[in-house]
């Protein structure tokens, strides 16, 4: 695993997928908008690190091996390890963005997604977090998700 | 007498004894001291036309007048003046409570029918009574005493229930169908009267002169009174009821206190020409004499019950008839619908050809030769037939004009055979003829004996397919003897008492024809009947069969107006070529087979032509072979197992056939997926709508019944062979439809992570200055890497619709497996990314198969992908080439999650995902599995899965080498 930042003061964020083309992307791109970025390539990993150590957010992936992206969402609520979590996923149905919300999601990001802007979502997402406002921010995307 | 006793006065005999008896002696004292109430009571008694009795004080001192009489029976006059329960002790128990109720009270009481067995003429006695015990005042206003009026019901009571008991027999009995079943219902019936009837037992005359029980009420079947059978059968034929005591031992009592102490015989006429005699033996009522009431009521059901042994066996009778009827009327339409096949197959024969001639006049001359060769062999074997059909009903009817002569038979038998002698050469037969010259000639009628020995010999020839037949005649005792003695395939022994009854058709698969009118043998039987002769077989399954015909020497057996004594001089005639021809059309019925030359204009679609009847099958191979390609079987057997080989378009076959029949070989074509939709026409001779049914529900497409022109023959296949298109067309179209339905469901997803990727890539190159060279250079790879699986997953769509549609193409070639394994795995490294492996190893040496390279590539692509999704924590993957026993094997290796064992059957299957929560829902596309194993089995390999150790899993592709 590899941790990338540009300063001390960044946010740590996890970034867990199984597509090595993903984890670069975010590799790449998040530190620039001020992250710290930890990869697992699978659920059962994310987890682990997740319960060990202290994060800010975790970025996960829906499908993947092991234990998949709602699974870890679930697991962590049940272990009572609260941080703010965006899902990034393939999976663009409203019941899957629905789904992810539900289980405790701050946002739910669909792939294709544009890595110049990734960084300024996740700052959203903290923001709400951090102001309690989490509930609004998912009642914006589930009306977006209506409109659409 | 004193005045004061006038209430005594009149009143019968019963009066006259009253002013008699001395009544000093009795608790009454003298009539002149008796109380007012008692006068009075006695006088409306002795006054009365009923039967009335009078009790009075303490002990109830018991006076009567004339109609009771009958009543106190045996104990008159004994019974006057003394105590009532002296008198009636043995009811005591009955009546003293109903004495005391009505004593007691102002009320009296009534019962009506009570039952009372009475004991007055020295034996107990079931008797009925209506009755009511009134109480008398005496002066001074107790009850002072009784008045009982009374009515006897007793033969109401009893004729009461033995008419019920007649009506419950005649009712039960009525619906028997045998004499074992009015028994049963009868015993029934007696059951419900136990009083009359306290047991009863069926007994029938049985074969051997004895008694057989055969029902029973009451009692056991293995009591003693029940097997006295001896003592019963006295009474068989008698007109009258016997009574016997009964045997010493316990008894059943039924609902008596006591049981029965004498036996009825009741004897159970015999009616009609097959009836039945019996014996009832019933129990008698302790209780009653067998006076004329009870011997009337038993006549009665001794009648009721032979009335209806008589009318049971009268409808068995009727019903067997009735039974034979429908036998002969089956038999007779077996025989006609055989005859009818018969006739139908050469009629088609005969207009077959006609209609070709007709068709292409400008064809004539070699068609015509052709055509009438067919047309002849076809009218000899209908003349035989007909001829047989002939004899046979002319025999029947009694009218066989036969005309015996002496013949030299051992000539004109070796005459006969020797028209066989080339068949059996042909069908590979031994004929071994053993034909001893006899000492004089024999009386035969000439054409019989041509009969006898041709359908013995031909019918030998249709069951033996390998061996020999052996002809033999012989002088034996005053007889001659001709036997006919095959190595065929035997007579099951369940088959030989029928052999030679009419319309008997031996089924035998292991013939060489199924042809047959099923009156050859017998009519074998009659004509040798016809000559004082005998006919007898003994046959074994598997070894052969022997038929022995003997006939007498000389002419004293024979009808003397038949018999002629001029010499018979008649050579074997068109009967027996007629024979041989037939014969030896069930010949190549065995050797030939297989696909025929296509004639000119045939097409590439394929029909197959299954017929037993050579003469047949080379007629339609001839229609058919003008459009199709046409390979023809000679029964359902052969056919079958070439048609699950290499399925033809579609198959016309006919339904009787030796081995497998057209209804076998349809319903196994049915039950293979590979030719479950394959056309199938039938073809047969049996007309009517039931066959036709039968042929449509057994799963044939079309059905066609002979006689047939070639115009509608050809116009069924034709359209049958394009139904068949249009049916595979739909399914194509609904196999791509369901892989475009899945691409849209599912594969476009698996489309978006790298769309998503190579978008992410080109926007983070946009950063420009932001990137150092590293990165860029892996962006720019990422890229490439995903545009190739883009690619790939397009392949693969593209590729599972050529499949869909059945319209894959490959283009082997010979290529070292080296080249497209180090493509892939080049290309899966990208893909993998950094810090694990995608590994080549191969020896250092060229793999050389024939396949096609761009095909095996993505076959290698896609397994390696698969390896690299499974193993997501970095695992690494494998491939690696060795050599196995002149294969080249492919494996491709990860140490990642592996397939459960029960899913591996699966993966391979078109749209399988191992979508589970295992694996998080990377199910991929569904396509990369199926896509490998179709492509690597359309280059002549195989692929298998298995468990990598220590853990992951293998994939192995095999393909031959060179």
């Amino acid at each position: 695993l590899h941790t990338h930042s540009q300063d001390a003061a960044a946010h740590r964020v996890l970034v867990a997928d199984d597509e090595p083309a993903m984890r670069l992307l975010c590799r790449v791109n998040l530190p620039l908008a001020g992250f710290e970025v930890v990869e697992a390539a699978d659920g059962d990993a994310a987890l682990a690190l997740l319960r060990e150590e202290h994060f800010d957010l975790a970025l996960l992936d829906v499908m993947m091996p092991g234990v998949n992206g709602f699974g870890v969402a679930e697991r962590l609520r049940e272990d009572g390890v609260e941080l703010p979590i965006v899902f990034l996923s393939a999976r663009a149905d409203g019941d899957d963005i629905r789904r992810g919300l539900a289980v405790g999601a701050v946002d739910y990001v669909t792939k294709p997604f544009d890595p110049l802007r990734i960084g300024e979502r996740l700052h959203e997402a903290l923001r709400a977090f951090a102001a309690g406002s989490a509930d609004q921010l998912r009642a914006t995307r589930l009306r977006e998700l209506e409109r659409r | 007498l004193s005045h004061r006793v006038d209430f005594l006065a009149g009143g019968g005999e019963l009066g006259e004894r009253i002013r008699a008896l001395d009544w000093e002696r009795t608790p009454l004292g003298p009539p002149e001291r008796w109380p007012q109430s008692l006068r009075i009571a006695v006088r409306i008694m002795l006054a009365s036309r009923q039967p009335i009795w009078v009790g009075w004080g303490e002990e109830l001192t018991y006076l009567y007048n004339d109609p009771y009489r009958a009543i106190v029976g045996g104990k008159h006059p004994g019974a006057l003046g003394r105590p009532t329960l002296e008198v009636w002790s043995e009811i005591s128990d009955v009546i003293e409570p109903m004495l005391e109720t009505a004593l007691s009270g102002e009320a009296g009481t009534y019962v009506e029918s009570q039952l009372l067995i009475m004991e007055r003429y020295g034996y107990r006695e079931e008797t009925y009574y209506t009755f009511s015990y009134s109480p008398i005042p005496d002066d001074d206003g107790s009850a002072g005493g009784i008045i009982c009026a009374n009515t006897d019901d007793t033969q109401r009571v009893i004729g009461e229930r033995q008419l019920a008991l007649l009506r419950e027999l005649g009712s039960r009995t009525a619906d028997a169908r045998t004499w074992q079943e009015v028994c049963a219902s009868a015993a029934d019936a007696l059951a419900t009267n136990p009083r009359d009837v306290p047991f009863a037992l069926f007994y029938v005359a049985g074969e051997d002169d004895g008694l057989e029980l055969v029902a029973g009420t009451g009692i056991e079947a293995g009591h003693p009174v029940a097997l006295a059978t001896v003592d019963y059968a006295k009474a068989l034929g008698q007109r009258s009821i016997l009574a016997l005591d009964v045997p010493d031992g316990p008894l059943p009592t039924g609902v008596w206190d006591e049981p029965p102490a004498r036996l009825a015989l009741v004897p159970l006429a015999a009616a009609g020409e097959t009836g039945k005699e019996g014996v009832l033996v019933v129990g008698l009522n302790p209780f009653r004499r067998l006076d004329d009431a009870y011997v009337d009521f038993l006549t009665l059901v001794g009648g009721q019950v032979s009335a209806s042994i008589a009318a049971a066996q009268a409808y068995e009778t009727e019903r067997m008839r009735a039974e034979a009827l429908a036998e002969i009327d089956r038999a007779k339409t077996v025989f006609f619908s055989n005859v009818s096949h018969e006739f139908r197959t050469p009629l088609t024969l005969m207009l077959g050809p006609l209609d070709e001639v007709l068709a292409r006049p400008e064809a004539l001359p070699g068609a015509t030769r052709d055509a009438l060769e067919v047309a002849r062999r076809n009218a000899l074997r209908l003349l035989r037939m007909v001829n047989t059909v002939l004899d046979f009903s002319r025999l029947g009817a009694g009218t066989a004009a036969s005309a015996f002569r002496p013949t030299d038979l051992a000539r004109v038998t070796a005459g006969l055979a020797e028209h066989f002698r080339t068949l059996f050469e042909r069908g590979g037969l031994e004929l071994d003829l053993d034909l001893r010259p006899l000492p004089e000639p024999v009386y035969v009628d000439g054409e019989a004996w041509e009969t006898i020995v041709l359908n013995l010999l031909s019918n030998a020839f249709k069951f033996t397919l390998a061996g020999g037949v052996r002809l033999a005649l012989e002088p034996v005792d005053g007889h001659v003897r001709i036997v006919v003695a095959d190595t065929g395939t035997g007579i099951p022994a369940e088959e030989v008492p029928n052999l030679f009854e009419r319309f008997h058709r031996v089924r035998n698969e292991q013939a060489r024809t199924q042809e047959g009118t099923g009156i050859g043998l017998a009519l074998v039987r009659e004509l040798v009947e016809l000559h004082g002769g005998t006919i007898g077989v003994e046959s074994a399954v598997g070894r052969g069969t022997t038929f022995t015909v003997t006939v007498p020497l000389g002419h004293a057996h024979l009808p003397a107006e038949h018999v002629r004594h001029e010499a018979a001089d008649h050579g074997a005639g068109t009967v027996a070529v007629a024979f041989a021809e037939e014969a030896s059309r069930w010949i190549g019925l065995a050797p030939d087979s297989g696909p025929d030359a296509a004639g000119p204009g045939a097409s590439e679609t394929r029909v197959a032509v299954v017929d037993d009847n050579a003469d047949m099958r080379d007629y339609l191979a001839a229609l058919l072979a003008r459009h199709w390609r046409v390979e023809t079987y000679p029964d359902g057997r052969a056919a079958l197992d070439a048609i699950l080989a290499d399925p033809p378009d579609l198959v016309v076959t006919d339904v009787m056939m030796p081995r497998l029949d057209g209804f076998g070989l349809l319903t196994a074509l049915r039950a293979d997926p590979a030719t479950a939709t394959l056309p199938v026409i039938v073809v047969s001779a049996r007309a009517g709508e039931e066959s036709s049914v039968e042929g449509l529900d057994a799963g044939a497409d079309d059905y066609l019944v002979k006689p047939f022109s070639a115009r509608e023959l050809l116009a069924r296949v034709r359209v049958n062979l394009e139904l068949a298109r249009l049916r595979a067309d739909a399914g194509r179209v609904s196999a791509l439809e369901e892989v475009r339905s899945h691409v849209v469901t599912t594969v476009s997803h698996e489309l978006r992570t790298p769309v998503s990727a190579i978008y992410g890539a080109a926007r983070t190159l946009d950063r420009g200055g932001e990137l150092d060279e590293e990165t860029r250079e892996r962006l720019l790879g990422v890229i490439a890497g995903e545009s190739a699986r883009l690619a790939r997953i397009t392949d693969d769509i593209l590729t599972t619709e050529t499949l869909a549609t059945g319209l894959l193409s490959v283009s082997p070639e010979p290529l070292d497996v080296r080249d497209p394994a180090t493509a892939a795995v080049d290309a899966a490294q990208t893909r993998a990314g950094d810090g694990r492996a995608v590994r080549l190893h191969a020896p250092d040496e060229p793999f050389t198969v024939t396949a096609d390279r761009g095909r095996l590539q993505q076959v290698f692509a896609n397994l390696l992908d698969n390896a690299i999704k499974y193993s997501p924590d970095g695992g690494d993957v494998e491939l690696a080439l060795e050599r196995v026993d002149g294969s080249v094997r492919v494996v491709v290796a990860d140490d990642g999650l592996g397939i459960p064992e029960d899913a591996r059957d699966q993966v391979f299957d078109r749209f399988y995902r191992v979508d589970s929560e295992l694996t998080g829902g990377v199910g991929g596309s569904g396509l990369g599995l199926y896509i490998c194993r179709e492509l690597v089995q359309a280059m002549g390999g195989s692929i298998a899965v298995e468990p990598n150790e220590p853990r992951g899993t293998r994939f192995v592709v095999t393909l031959p080498a060179g």
